[in-house]
């Protein structure tokens, strides 16, 4: 079913493209314009999704069992990848220091073994990791990583 | 030719240089020994370290790094039956058994040996073939290079194993992110949206880290008992006896040459690599031998040919990155990225104008090769210590680092939100099997497509001159036979599983 959806999205939006790629200019001394590669490219996606859309859907409906499709698999992907967003999205407001050692403490607490040894050595390979990194790149490559709200 | 690759190692002969190669050898193994960590994901994470270094200094690290990833596989492989890397798993065929007959060491210590004259035997087809072809790849036009591109990313579909349709969607993607931002030619904004951070399209190195290692690391989240664990623990004693194993390799001289050669042919056609040349190895010294029914069983002869021909790729993928500037696999389009980061566009030119440059990178190849070899045999415990450490600890941490890495090429947050999206839509892909090599290759190719399209129809309007050129047709008409093999080889694998399930 995923696979449809993608399929469909994929339609959508190289059609969109496709159209939008046509609104470019295209000077006169050029046989092909700047949207005509795109063009080329979103057209084939295009077709070629549609081919893989009809293709899945046959297949769909000659398999007669429903797909199986276990939430609890998913379920820390989807926590990680919840909490891996929220990292972005803070990363500059709470610097880079904080806010990783917040996502590493979080995210290794919710995927690892929860005993009482293991929060102390999160929180230790953390602040290294964020503190440590943090000056390796000011340091040595010159990149100044976000200091956040508290640090400025 | 010579004094040009004496003057290239010289270049070298710097201790900070060394002392980086180093690290990157360091690093590219433990990668490569990790199972679930690619070579492609090790040279992207080590990309942003080497920012602010020299050209040369720079990408004789991530060399290095490459050259240790193609070998950090062997350690898993051979001890733990696992392989680290795709491109090791034929080696835990014969490897894995004579280490569990209690010749650990014997086993890693061929592995390590023919790994290192895989390597150098291919750098010398390196050193000879890559000059040639870009002194014929210098007289080609846009109409042949804008085939060969078409013929490159037809075989990337076509080897992919899923379907056709999905590898071309994949390669097309690809092509299709690389649009995004201002027009090679003409200069004009395209599919910016209106946001100005988008105006020099989608960095290449976020889009690398979202679509390759985002993805991964979250695929690994899936394995919910692996996670808490460390891998196993390997505690027996081995010992290492470098010569006596080093004899072993070098009595077989047939079986190294021809992997070596099969390694680097795999890895000079574009869409074959490291993955498939060890298998192929394997299988021809196992047709090969005297005695095949001993291949599985633990023998030398095995691991000789699954080493040797997997490190050998690395330089034979080199012929067609340096020659053409083209990509053969997603490990060297991404040192290719890495080159670009430093100022360098390979391509016939790039080796034509430095000479020097381009043999250091040659000598560099060379230099980690043994860089390698000591650090396999001075390192091995440290190695496996390294991949012990449970995936909770070790997937947050690279996951912040692909922030970091993403970050710190061009100092915005935009990139960062880029990669968010971009690994989400990888992760997806991943899911519905769609491969994701085309992506990375199509993200490379589509500038360099659409700007020899475009000078093709620029000199002259005439479209047929695409398949009226010899070189151009013949690169055309493979392009179209890997597509019609792959549709064959598509039926039959169809047919078989029909056969099979009509015989339940």
């Amino acid at each position: 079913m995923g696979e449809i959806v993608f399929y469909i999205a994929l339609i959508i939006a190289s059609s969109v493209l496709y159209l939008n790629a046509g609104t470019l200019p295209s000077p006169p001394w050029e046989p092909l314009g700047s949207g005509s590669f795109p063009q080329m490219v979103f057209g084939l996606m295009a077709v070629l999704s549609l081919v893989g859309l009809i293709q899945k859907v046959r297949e769909y409906r000659k398999s007669t069992g429903r797909e199986k499709f276990s939430f609890s698999q998913y379920k820390v992907v989807g926590l990680v990848f919840l909490l891996f967003t929220l990292y972005v999205a803070v990363f500059n407001f709470l610097g880079f220091i904080i806010s990783t050692a917040l996502f590493l403490i979080v995210t290794m607490w919710l995927i690892g073994p929860k005993t009482k040894r293991s929060l102390p050595l999160i929180t230790v390979i953390a602040l290294a990791f964020s503190v440590g990194m943090f000056y390796v790149f000011r340091v040595y490559l010159y990149v100044y990583l976000p200091l956040g709200v508290f640090f400025q | 030719m010579l004094e040009n690759f004496l003057a290239g190692a010289a270049a070298l002969m710097n201790p900070v240089i060394l002392i980086d190669m180093f690290v990157g050898v360091f690093v590219g193994i433990v990668a490569g020994a990790i199972p679930g960590f690619t070579i492609t994901m090790a040279i992207i994470l080590t990309l942003p370290f080497t920012f602010t270094m020299e050209p040369i200094q720079g990408i004789a690290t991530m060399m290095g790094v490459f050259v240790g990833g193609l070998s950090g596989g062997l350690i898993t492989a051979a001890l733990l039956g696992i392989p680290g890397t795709p491109s090791s798993v034929a080696t835990t065929f014969d490897a894995f058994p004579m280490a569990k007959k209690g010749e650990p060491g014997k086993a890693l210590g061929i592995g390590i040996w023919a790994s290192f004259f895989g390597s150098i035997l291919s750098a010398f087809i390196l050193i000879f073939a890559a000059p040639q072809l870009a002194g014929f790849a210098v007289k080609m036009g846009p109409w042949e290079y804008f085939s060969l591109i078409v013929f490159a990313l037809t075989i990337i579909a076509s080897i992919s194993e899923t379907s056709l349709v999905k590898g071309i969607i994949a390669g097309l993607l690809g092509l299709a992110i690389a649009t995004v931002g201002t027009d090679p030619i003409s200069g004009v904004p395209r599919f910016t949206f209106g946001l100005y951070d988008l105006g020099a399209g989608l960095p290449f190195l976020t889009v690398l880290i979202g679509i390759f290692a985002i993805s991964q690391l979250f695929s690994e989240l899936e394995k919910k008992e692996e996670l808490k664990a460390g891998g196993e623990i390997i505690s027996g004693k081995f010992k290492f006896k470098p010569i006596e194993s080093m004899w072993i390799v070098l009595k077989q001289p047939v079986n190294l040459i021809r992997s070596t050669i099969i390694g680097a042919v795999i890895g000079a056609i574009p869409g074959a690599g490291s993955s498939i040349s060890n298998m192929l190895a394997y299988d021809q010294a196992k047709k090969a031998s005297k005695y095949p029914e001993k291949f599985g069983t633990g023998i030398a002869d095995g691991t000789v040919a699954s080493e040797a021909g997997n490190n050998a790729t690395a330089g034979g993928s080199l012929i067609p990155m340096i020659a053409f500037g083209i990509p053969g696999d997603a490990v060297t389009a991404v040192m290719i990225a890495a080159l670009m980061v430093h100022g360098i566009n390979p391509g016939p030119m790039f080796i034509l104008e430095q000479p020097v440059l381009v043999n250091s990178i040659f000598a560099g190849f060379m230099i980690a090769a043994v860089m390698m070899l000591l650090i396999q045999f001075l390192g091995v415990r440290i190695f496996l210590k390294l991949t012990n450490i449970p995936k909770y600890i070790l997937i947050p941490v690279v996951l912040a680092f692909c922030v970091l890495g993403s970050f710190a090429l061009h100092n915005r947050l935009f990139d960062v939100y880029g990669l968010v999206a971009l690994g989400l839509l990888g992760y997806i892909m991943k899911k519905l099997n769609f491969p994701l090599a085309p992506v990375i290759l199509g993200v490379i190719l589509g500038p360099i497509a659409e700007r020899n399209l475009r000078r093709a129809l620029m000199a002259s309007p005439d479209w047929t001159l695409f398949f009226t050129r010899p070189i151009s047709l013949v690169f055309l008409l493979i392009a179209a036979a890997s597509i019609i093999y792959a549709l064959w080889q598509h039926k039959k694998t169809k047919q078989r599983m029909a056969e099979a399930s009509a015989e339940i």
